[in-house]
């Protein structure tokens, strides 16, 4: 009670300098004593350059694009392949004395030169821990980790993943309020989770992304319990083996894709529903070999799926008389979804080798081969780390994706259509039942969702309706049906990102 | 059998007769000398040590991290340790967890604060470096006698004392070396040397103690402790900056949870 007064005053300071910062770039290096309410800071800066080594101007879907389709095309893919980001760091910590009550926060800039959609601030925490006895108390907005896996993520899900930080795994900050203790041995939490964070894509001018655009207006289906979600989580041990039970009631992290039907303004628009996923963690270690498993089984509106991952992890110190450390990792996958979504993978096997030189500058190597085992499709990923001295961090990393999977034939697709604009040009609507047929027919391989399929059958009655057809659709419906086929086609997943191989170098100074 | 309780009935009378000097009868067992040697590491609840960890590189170059070591000790030699980095600030918030069991392999978990995740640590990577030192995790970690088997080899001198030169042989669980070499002095029972062999049984790193202190609760803790590596010529240096015993640590700061308060 006594502190009350100096308290507010400190965080009033917290605040203002976290505005000054804001707009101040700082080069001041902060440190202060550890004491009751002494705030330490953490400033980082970090420029990185991304060099994509295709122009993407090969793709076989160009071929047949004409003037009047010129917008939807120049959107298809981007072929700027220098891409300098900008990173700003801004952290702070505090406690009182006893340390039962922390303030932690995190601000976190992101600035893509040539990308508008990838500049965003991010709060990534900001919130008060209160500790008592075998109790936890959380207020604000936080970072939760769930999951045993190294590669494979598949429970990691309270938070959203900012997928401008791949390969590393940072996370959006989640407003929340949390309560976690012990009852006995087991560590019981629970979870209120207010409102979620949208998954962040590629502009018109990002790479790696689809060959349609992301809508930036999703469809929510939020339920019953409207912008709060919750989680309840049981962690505990049985026979050497660490257990994490969870349960989570809230609006997905991760979409699945709908088409908008809009042919002047093509998008896929992400939809978050409101699901049900429990999910189990085991994690034990057989003599040196840790064995881990992770699955999920999502219900929601539109999607029941299930997702289970795990794999092994060995330790091999000072191979070969050397002063590396190795760690190999083995994983799989099994994610028993095919409607479009943002993951590529889904059924995979990844080897991973993470390598410690444990030199003065603390190097480190991770090489990850990712293979598709339902189709041809492989990654490769290499991630080196150095530590030149306390303030700079170097990072580079390669990223190449391969498919070996024959691209989709256009040539029964593009007829299908041919035949019936030809038809609807030449006022013979409606349409003979055997041409309406043909077009579904074309994309039957596909997986569209039972949202996309009737969506195509509005479209196709809209079409012939007096006024329904547009002349730049002979052109735009084909390509655009087109590559919503190779988006929601399995077999296309890394055909799609196939010229989209990059390399990237980081430098970062931590003042 | 006959021989057997013999032999026991001349040790115990030799014991006996020589009670007022009991360790000159233990010299024959490593285990004993090294029983003897614990006495001096153990006796208190909790600990918390505030060290310096410095990297010397083969060109000399230096690099520092600052730790803050809290052990608490439960029944049977078990015990729990928590090792927070708290410098430099590309450290900071790092944390190992490790619970030492009598009779099967240590616990450890790693709390990785850039994702607030905690990690487990596989038992065969005890014997990776921690953190670019020349100590690995088992090092770091307590090691319980009954996890090994010792040899007494003889006497030595060694710096202006004289020590006892034992032999320890990991007996189960994982371990990175074939063999520890420990040289502990007569008089105080204070391990002065350590030398570690690989898996082709050569001498490949060297530890020395020194600057020991006794404390009031009897305890004694060397000020500075140097890990030499003979293949690398790499050198770590752990230094005791503020070391405090008993004061009042509960077993619920060595759990999971507690990890989320480390910043």
């Amino acid at each position: 009670m006594v502190y009350s007064p100096r308290r507010s005053h400190v965080i009033f300071k917290v605040h203002f300098f976290l505005l000054l910062l804001t707009f101040v770039q700082s080069t001041s290096v902060f440190a202060s004593d550890s004491g009751e309410w002494a705030v330490d800071w953490t400033v980082e800066s970090i420029i990185q350059y991304r060099y994509f080594t295709d122009t993407n101007d090969g793709d076989i879907s160009r071929d047949t694009s004409s003037i009047e389709n010129q917008t939807f095309v120049e959107q298809q893919y981007s072929d700027q392949q220098q891409f300098p980001i900008f990173n700003q760091r801004l952290g702070f910590s505090t406690s009182d004395a006893s340390g039962d009550h922390l303030v932690t926060g995190e601000i976190f800039f992101h600035y893509d030169h040539y990308d508008e959609n990838n500049r965003y601030m991010d709060v990534r925490e900001l919130d008060w821990l209160y500790s008592f006895d075998d109790y936890q108390v959380r207020v604000g907005v936080g970072q939760v980790s769930w999951g045993a896996n190294e590669i494979f993520r598949t429970v990691d899900t309270i938070n959203q993943i900012d997928t401008q930080a791949w390969p590393s795994r940072t996370k959006l900050g989640q407003p929340l309020i949390s309560f976690a203790g012990y009852l006995n041995d087991n560590l019981l939490e629970a979870y209120i989770l207010l409102d979620h964070r949208q998954r962040r894509y590629s502009g018109v001018n990002g790479r790696l992304r689809y060959p349609i655009l992301i809508d930036e207006d999703p469809i929510y289906e939020r339920g019953a319990t409207g912008k709060v979600d919750f989680a309840l989580r049981w962690q505990f041990s049985l026979w050497g083996v660490d257990v994490a039970l969870s349960h989570f009631y809230g609006v997905s992290r991760d979409p699945y894709f709908t088409f908008n039907f809009d042919f002047d303004h093509p998008r896929l628009v992400p939809v978050y529903q409101k699901i049900n996923q429990p999910s189990i963690e085991l994690t034990r270690d057989f003599d040196g070999l840790l064995t881990k498993f992770e699955a999920k089984y999502e219900m929601g509106g539109l999607q029941h799926y299930f997702s289970y991952a795990g794999g092994i992890e060995v330790s091999f110190p000072e191979v070969v008389g050397s002063d590396i450390d190795t760690t190999v990792i083995l994983e799989a996958i099994y994610d028993s979804r095919d409607e479009a979504n943002n993951n590529i993978f889904n059924r995979d096997v990844a080897l991973a080798f993470r390598l410690q030189f444990n030199d003065s500058y603390e190097s480190s190597l991770l090489v990850a081969g990712v293979q598709d085992y339902e189709y041809s499709e492989r990654l490769l990923l290499m991630h080196w780390r150095s530590n030149p001295g306390e303030h700079w961090r170097i990072d580079a990393i390669l990223n190449i994706f391969q498919s070996s999977e024959k691209a989709l034939d256009r040539t029964a697709f593009d007829k299908a259509w041919d035949d019936a604009f030809d038809n609807i040009s030449s006022g013979n609507i409606p349409l003979p039942i055997s041409l309406v047929n043909n077009i579904y027919a074309s994309i039957s391989e596909v997986t569209l969702s039972r949202r996309d399929f009737e969506n195509l059958i509005t479209f196709m009655n809209s079409l012939q309706q007096p006024g329904g057809y547009k002349s730049s659709y002979a052109d735009t419906v084909p390509d655009v049906l087109f590559e919503l086929m190779r988006v929601t086609d399995g077999s296309q997943k890394v055909n799609l990102i196939d010229e989209e191989d990059y390399f990237a170098i980081s430098v970062s100074y931590l003042f | 059998m006959k021989v057997k309780s013999r032999y026991w009935v001349l040790t115990v009378s030799i014991a006996f007769l020589l009670s007022v000097n009991v360790e000159a009868v233990e010299v024959k067992s490593g285990v004993d000398i090294i029983r003897r040697a614990e006495l001096n590491a153990t006796g208190f609840k909790d600990m918390v040590n505030r060290v310096t960890m410095t990297l010397v590189n083969a060109e000399g170059g230096v690099s520092e991290r600052e730790m803050l070591i809290k052990v608490i000790a439960l029944d049977e030699g078990e015990s729990k340790t928590l090792t927070v980095f708290t410098k430099p600030a590309r450290e900071k918030g790092f944390a190992l967890l490790t619970h030492s069991h009598r009779s099967t392999a240590d616990d450890q978990w790693l709390y990785l604060p850039a994702s607030k995740r905690v990690k487990k640590v596989a038992s065969t990577s005890v014997g990776s470096s921690f953190r670019g030192s020349e100590f690995t995790y088992e090092d770091i970690a307590s090691q319980h006698r009954d996890h090994y088997r010792f040899d007494f080899i003889n006497t030595e001198t060694c710096g202006d004392r004289t020590c006892y030169v034992i032999d320890r042989f990991p007996e189960f669980g994982e371990s990175s070396y074939t063999k520890t070499r420990l040289y502990i002095d007569t008089e105080d029972y204070l391990v002065q040397k350590g030398e570690f062999f690989d898996d082709k049984k050569t001498l490949f790193k060297t530890m020395l103690a020194n600057g020991y202190t006794k404390h009031k609760n009897g305890i004694w803790k060397p000020e500075r402790i140097v890990m030499e590596n003979h293949n690398t010529h790499e050198k770590t240096e752990i230094r005791s900056l503020e070391l405090q015993f008993d004061v009042g640590l509960s077993e619920r700061e060595f759990s999971k949870l507690s990890l989320r308060k480390i910043r």
